[in-house]
């Protein structure tokens, strides 16, 4: 595949797939700028392993590895991080209202997810996506056991907070 | 249904509104947008390098003093103490570029987090012998470096007390960096490097990567 190929099939497969870059971020970093920080970096590490993608597997598991990996990393992180890519007047993403396309349900379940650590958000956002426990055990790399336990665990503690909530 | 199978299909909703409202700045993803990100990487890459280098001449020029000195037993001994610290920094410095070099963020994330605080944790260690053992060691280094480049003997002019001393000092200097930075070190914000620094000192960026790996090992348990 030429060069400008490969950049147009990662571009256009990146775009399909655009909502993992989005969820990913807005679990992981609090303000718009960090979430630009950070869906800069994860572009850039995806772009820098894309050679070594393999076309048979799927690429949104292959893109939530990579993104959950590096925001984890990055979120971890001791020091404040460094833009790398673009400056301050460009965005990852246009156009995003924010405020209106979030309902009350879904703004109360990123408040949820907000409170659990890197590992149970990364499970939380797997499981909500759709996808199966097979896949989730592989993205994390446990077992399926391991996930269908965790998962159940995370029901019931959600039950919990939402019904807290309608009694407050 | 659980509360959380109920908002699955809310969240499919918002999943395909995100679809539609979403932009990608696909101006971005152009190779020339991409290309300053890897060479800030390759920049990285070429620094460690370097560093190792440097830490390499150091080891061997040491080497050599320590040939050239067998027979000044004060002069002989602080190039080695020195030395070896110089190859613990080597050893160390090239164990972090392998290992960094090996982490592929495609794997699974068990995996490869534990590798990231693997490395982290490699780094503090590095950070927090390699500032104590230069201070503890700041006379032997002194000697070496005036006799190899000036030709003087500091030695030569002093008693085994002063020696003692300053090498006491040294130690009390490395205790109150220490009890300073467990002190102070949340304290200073001013620069993100020396909060780090002083993080690594103290230990609390050591506990805070242990118990994250602790997090990891009971992550991975059913």
């Amino acid at each position: 595949m030429t060069t400008a190929k490969h950049q147009e099939r990662f571009q256009t497969l990146l775009d399909e797939h655009k909502r993992i870059l989005y969820k990913v971020c807005h679990l992981y970093c609090r303000n718009r700028d960090d979430r630009e920080d950070l869906a800069q970096e994860i572009i850039v590490q995806l772009w820098r392993s894309f050679g070594r993608f393999d076309e048979h597997y799927r690429f949104s598991t292959w893109m939530y590895r990579i993104a959950l990996n590096v925001a984890i990393s990055s979120y971890r992180r001791e020091t404040t991080r460094t833009r790398h890519v673009i400056s301050d007047n460009e965005h990852v993403f246009d156009a995003v209202d924010e405020t209106t396309s979030q309902p009350e349900d879904i703004r109360l379940l990123y408040r949820f997810i907000e409170k659990l650590d890197e590992l149970n958000k990364a499970l939380v956002l797997l499981y909500l996506d759709g996808k199966s426990y097979a896949e989730i055990a592989g993205v994390l790399g446990i077992s399926e056991t391991n996930v269908a336990t965790k998962i159940n665990r995370l029901k019931n503690s959600m039950k919990q907070e939402f019904s807290s909530r309608q009694a407050g | 249904m659980t509360e959380l199978d109920e908002l699955r299909a809310k969240w499919e909703a918002h999943d395909r509104q995100l679809e539609k409202s979403l932009r990608l700045n696909r101006e971005l993803l152009i190779a020339s947008k991409l290309k300053p990100a890897e060479s800030e990487l390759r920049r990285l890459a070429i620094y460690s390098g370097l560093e190792a280098t440097m830490w390499l001449v150091i080891v061997v020029v040491l080497g050599h003093f320590i040939a050239g000195h067998i027979r000044m037993p004060g002069l002989a001994l602080s190039a080695v103490a020195v030395d070896m610290m110089s190859i613990g920094m080597l050893i160390a410095l090239i164990r972090r570029m392998i290992l960094a070099l090996h982490i592929d963020y495609s794997q699974p994330i068990a995996a490869i987090q534990k590798q990231v605080e693997g490395l982290r944790i490699l780094r503090i260690r590095t950070t927090k012998w390699g500032l104590l053992s230069g201070t503890t060691l700041w006379v032997p280094w002194l000697a070496v470096v005036s006799r190899g480049i000036f030709g003087v003997d500091i030695y030569r002019g002093v008693d085994t007390t002063w020696v003692i001393v300053n090498v006491l000092f040294g130690l009390a200097l490395c205790l109150a960096a220490i009890w300073a930075s467990k002190k102070y070190g949340d304290r200073i914000d001013q620069s993100p490097f020396i909060q780090r620094l002083m993080k690594d000192l103290a230990g609390s960026n050591l506990n805070t990567a242990q118990s994250f790996l602790a997090t990891l090992r009971e992550f991975e348990r059913e």
